[in-house]
């Protein structure tokens, strides 16, 4: 097992914080957003030393001072009191920004804190809590502001209790909705049942999860306090005895800057405000991007029209040819073949090869087994003969025939019908793939019509139901919701929905990993059944040998993302001829032999970014030599129409041993 | 035999059902949903006991039951002969030091801000066990025991730097660290890949033989027992419906269903594809619906007419071997048992 040794852990809170301010300067919204902040906070700070007029002294008016155009003595010009403009930009930043500031953190303690206690107590001080908040949440905010501050007085404290104590109604809301999933995480009961109190599940468990939602509306909230102090202050509820943006604002248009066309008066208090929102909005943008990855947009939304694999085309006569379609004389051609499959993923870091060189057949009527631990390419590979990898990873080499078509090169719209019509996909978690809101017999036959317009309703509904039957779901469940089907019933759901276009080849991806035993022989022996039923062909993804060795005829062994074996299912699991093929039979328990010791494969599977050099098993394989380490094995054809890629089976090394 | 150190009394967990408002004004019957309908075992200290049966069974109910997690609706927990719910406050924290527990799935029981030191000591701070350098020291051997080593070199790390594998094992070494007597192992190698459940499993079995931990091993896969566990108990709709030694039960079931359930296990080699599999039909019935007479009867490929009035007790078929079968005991199969 290779470990990378680091020194001494830096203690948590700071990294997760650096982390976040190395993210929020990586991104150009983040470093604008810190530069514009920035300037404004200083700006306030030393506003004594930059301002060149104290704006709380007050001269005597002079006439010719009134609303002086800008000049060399006044920058901004002069407002109605004669004073300088440029002077009160600078003081009013500093009362905007304590407001922002006081209020967003008023905010957040009681948004938080309501939010904390509801969500982790619930019951009823749980849901008087929340009652609460949904009353402040539908009262007017501004126009409670309006009466609050016109009764209790417009001082700066007034202000900035009254915009933080009801600004935090919206966050408590998120904050509860969070606290509450986080309250059924795993690592809470754990912490439960070894016996922490409240008091530190919610220190050490919920908070910290919830702190990245709270930095993220920090953000949010010191411009909404911002604006609303802008807003007070310009209908003339702000501090008399301050100088604010709003208030500027306010005396600009009540004491007739319009009027005198004193544009200098209104326009910078105005841009100053939208400066420091648009500062804020950019910070809070990249905080966002950052805590909350799911803003990316998943792959198969993605609008791919026309993003054909672009794929040297004269290899692909050239790979067909080199690897000969089984043997001599042998089996028909196959409906689907690979040839050289090699797909990448783009990385900041260049491309990452995570399938390399895959070549197999599937026959009409037969079942591939597509074999190996997680991370070894097999979802990859079948996503990539699909056609549906996400954006960041493309077919850089090879072939992939269906009935003579290649695949690589169908034109978008031509894909999409041949993917539900000629190869279709039953995937891992069911209940993902199936729409909630919608009874499942109508999603069936919605998947019908969708391939075939001249379907009318009706016939498709009848279809919908005779498939639906055939893998064990009566009309009366057919008519139900996917949240009432058992595990074991979505798949059938889903295995329903793959064969609503009747296609010729099946893509199972794990179909039976979360299923209890007896539902699991249930599928298999239901997808065994339409196979031979159908005459379709099958490819079963799985890291389970037990499956294979119950459903496959033939089974291709993956290992970082190369094809490690390949051979009929007896012959491979009788006598496999690969490392990792004996080492996988070795880790699987077999009902066959109880009383046989198991053992696990030591380490894991390499990572695409750090692929060994040589053969890619070389580092836990057991039988590795010097050669192992620098050069790839290729696959060597075997005796009985298999192959594998070991130099074990090297000819020359076979000699010299 | 050394006195079990955990035992399981007719434990009972009834949830309340959920009713409609027509229901409750038509006046229909609350039907509970009988998640453990009286389970009783015991459990030896070095003893791994496999708790097996599939989704609905009432197997999970029934590790949060030992773990005080749930206050039973019935029967009683015996932590070192006495009833932990006559536990006080202070002497149910005393307790769950001594019954800790391994999560099925790694990737969620691990809180993903936490580094692997603090997910470690976290049951030594909880419970004010140690000092700073002792907390330290004690988390190195855990981490050592749990086969991460060295210790230093993962004490640092995020979850999310570490393999499936190398979770589950940060999480047995949370559990060991307060040094418990009993360990409840919840699925604990169903999220991994095949390929590592074997170095999972031949941990906590050298850990229940070298340390004379008790293990209750809760899955819903009889294969990944076989080499691990004393003994077997299987469980169907909130009853064990079979227990005795693995090697036992495996050799010579007697319930109907824990042969069927040995029937669907995959066995590597495709020519045995055909041996005859029972496989059943439909689902694990809804535990607020128990069918009357034996729970398993509609189901049962052998059931015959009593078996729809007749609830068996579970009986002594061999050794500390017992099945709930009218048909064992009095029938035919007895005479080969």
């Amino acid at each position: 097992m290779t470990i990378v040794v680091e020194s001494a852990a830096p203690p948590r809170a700071t990294t997760v914080r650096r982390g976040l301010v190395r993210g929020v300067l990586r991104r150009p919204a983040g470093i604008a957003g810190l530069i514009m902040l920035g300037l404004t906070v200083a700006m306030a700070v030393f506003a004594p030393w930059i301002a060149p007029y104290d704006p709380y002294e007050t001269p005597p008016v002079r006439i010719e001072d009134i609303y002086q155009p800008p000049s060399a003595e006044h920058p901004l010009g002069t407002d109605d009191g004669g004073k300088d403009v440029l002077s009160q930009l600078i003081y009013g930043a500093r009362v905007s920004l304590l407001v922002g500031f006081v209020a967003a953190i008023l905010s957040l303690g009681v948004g938080s804190a309501i939010g904390l206690i509801a969500g982790y107590r619930g019951g009823r001080l749980g849901g008087t809590l929340m009652r609460i908040t949904d009353f402040v949440l539908v009262i007017p905010a501004l126009a409670l502001q309006i009466v609050l501050v016109a009764i209790l007085g417009p001082s700066l404290t007034t202000i900035i209790l009254v915009i933080g104590l009801l600004g935090w109604t919206y966050l408590a809301r998120l904050v509860r909705s969070e606290t509450l999933s986080l309250r059924e995480r795993r690592f809470v009961t754990r912490a439960r049942a070894v016996g922490a109190g409240d008091g530190y599940i919610i220190r050490h468990h919920i908070l910290p999860l919830v702190m990245p939602l709270l930095v993220a509306y920090s953000v949010l909230f010191i411009s909404l306090a911002i604006l609303e102090e802008s807003t007070l202050a310009f209908i003339g509820l702000g501090d008399p005895t301050l100088i604010s943006w709003g208030k500027m604002l306010n005396f600009a248009f009540t004491r007739g800057a319009v009027s005198a066309g004193a544009w200098w008066a209104f326009l910078p208090p105005g841009l100053a405000i939208v400066w420091v929102v648009l500062s804020l909005a950019l910070l809070g943008n990249a905080i966002e991007e950052l805590l909350n990855p799911r803003l990316k947009r998943h792959y198969l939304e993605r609008d791919r029209a026309d993003r054909r694999e672009v794929v040297d085309r004269g290899l692909v006569a050239g790979v067909l040819r080199k690897i000969p379609v089984g043997g001599p004389g042998a089996a028909p051609e196959p409906i689907l073949a690979v040839r050289g499959l090699t797909v990448a993923y783009d990385t900041p870091d260049g491309p990452l090869t995570a399938v390399r060189d895959l070549s197999f057949d599937l026959h009409r009527g037969q079942t591939v087994g597509l074999v190996g631990e997680s991370g070894c390419g097999k979802t990859t590979a079948m996503l990539a003969i699909q056609r549906l990898l996400p954006p960041e990873g493309h077919v850089t080499a090879g072939a992939v025939m269906f009935e003579g078509t290649d695949v690589l090169s169908l034109p978008e719209d031509e894909m999409r019908a041949f993917r539900w019509t000629k190869m279709a996909m039953v995937f891992q978690g069911a209940m993902n793939a199936l729409n909630p809101v919608r009874p499942v017999g109508q999603q069936v036959a919605e998947a019908i019509r969708v391939h075939d317009r001249t379907i009318s309703g009706q016939l498709a509904d009848r279809r919908a139901a005779e498939l639906l039957e055939r893998v064990g779901i009566g009309a009366r469940r057919a008519e139900e919701y996917p949240h009432t089907y058992s595990g074991g019933m979505r798949q059938r759901a889903m295995i329903a929905l793959a064969l609503a276009c009747q296609p010729r080849v099946i893509v199972a991806d794990e179909p039976t990993t979360a299923l209890d035993v007896m539902i699991q022989a249930q599928i298999l022996e239901l997808l065994a059944g339409l196979t031979e039923e159908l005459e379709m062909s099958t490819i079963l993804i799985t890291h389970d040998l037990g499956v294979v060795a119950q459903v496959c005829d033939e089974v291709v062994v993956m290992y970082g993302g190369r094809l490690a074996e390949q051979a009929a299912a007896g012959p491979l699991f009788h006598d496999p001829r690969h490392p990792y093929t004996t080492a996988l039979l070795q880790a699987f328990p077999d009902a066959g032999s109880p009383d046989r010791a198991l053992h696990a494969i030591p380490g894991t599977p390499p990572q695409l970014d750090a692929m060994p050099a040589g053969c890619p098993f070389a580092p836990r394989c057991p039988h590795a030599f010097a050669r192992c380490g620098v050069e790839v094995p290729p696959a060597y054809e075997l005796d009985g129409d298999r192959r594998a890629t070991c130099f074990l089976l090297d000819p020359a090394e076979v000699r010299s041993r | 035999m050394t006195p079990p150190i955990l035992v399981i009394d007719r434990l009972k967990m009834h949830f309340p059902g959920r009713r409609s408002l027509t229901d409750s004004l038509r006046r229909v019957p609350d039907n509970p949903v009988r998640a453990v309908d009286g389970v009783s075992f015991d459990l030896a200290p070095g003893e791994v006991l496999a708790l097996v049966g599939e989704s609905g069974s009432g197997k999970t109910t029934t590790g949060n039951l030992l773990l005080g997690l749930l206050e039973p609706t019935g029967g009683q927990v015996l932590l070192n002969g006495e009833p932990i719910a006559g536990f006080s406050r202070r002497e149910l924290t005393a307790a769950r030091k001594r019954v800790q527990m391994i999560f099925q799935d790694p990737y969620e029981s691990l809180n993903p801000r936490q580094r692997v030191g603090d997910i470690v000591a976290e049951p030594l701070r909880i419970h004010h066990a140690a000092s700073p350098a002792d907390i330290r020291r004690r988390v190195h051997a855990a981490l050592g025991l749990a086969g991460l080593n060295p210790p230093d070199a993962y004490e640092g790390r995020l979850p999310f730097e570490l393999s499936g594998g190398q979770r589950q094992r940060v999480a047995i070494a949370a559990a060991l660290i307060l040094e418990p007597q009993v360990l409840v192992a919840d699925e604990p190698v169903s999220m991994l890949d095949v390929s590592i459940r074997a170095e999972i499993l031949n941990l906590i079995r050298r850990l229940a033989t070298e340390r004379s931990i008790a293990v209750l091993m809760i899955t819903h896969d009889l294969a990944t027992v076989f080499a691990y566990a004393d003994r077997v108990a299987v469980m169907y709709l909130g009853r064990i419906v079979e227990a005795g030694p693995t090697g036992q039960v495996l050799a010579d079931p007697q319930h109907p269903y824990t042969r069927a359930l040995l029937s669907v296990l995959p066995v590597a080699d495709p020519d045995a594809r055909d041996r005859a599999s029972q496989i059943l039909v439909g689902e694990t019935p809804d535990p607020s619906r128990i069918p009357s007479g034996c729970r398993f009867h509609p189901r049962c490929p052998v059931a015959v007419e009593a078996c729809r009035t007749t609830d068996p007790a579970l009986v002594q078929v061999g050794p500390a071997h017992e099945a709930a079968c009218i048909l064992v005991g009095s029938g035919p199969i007895e005479a080969t048992a």
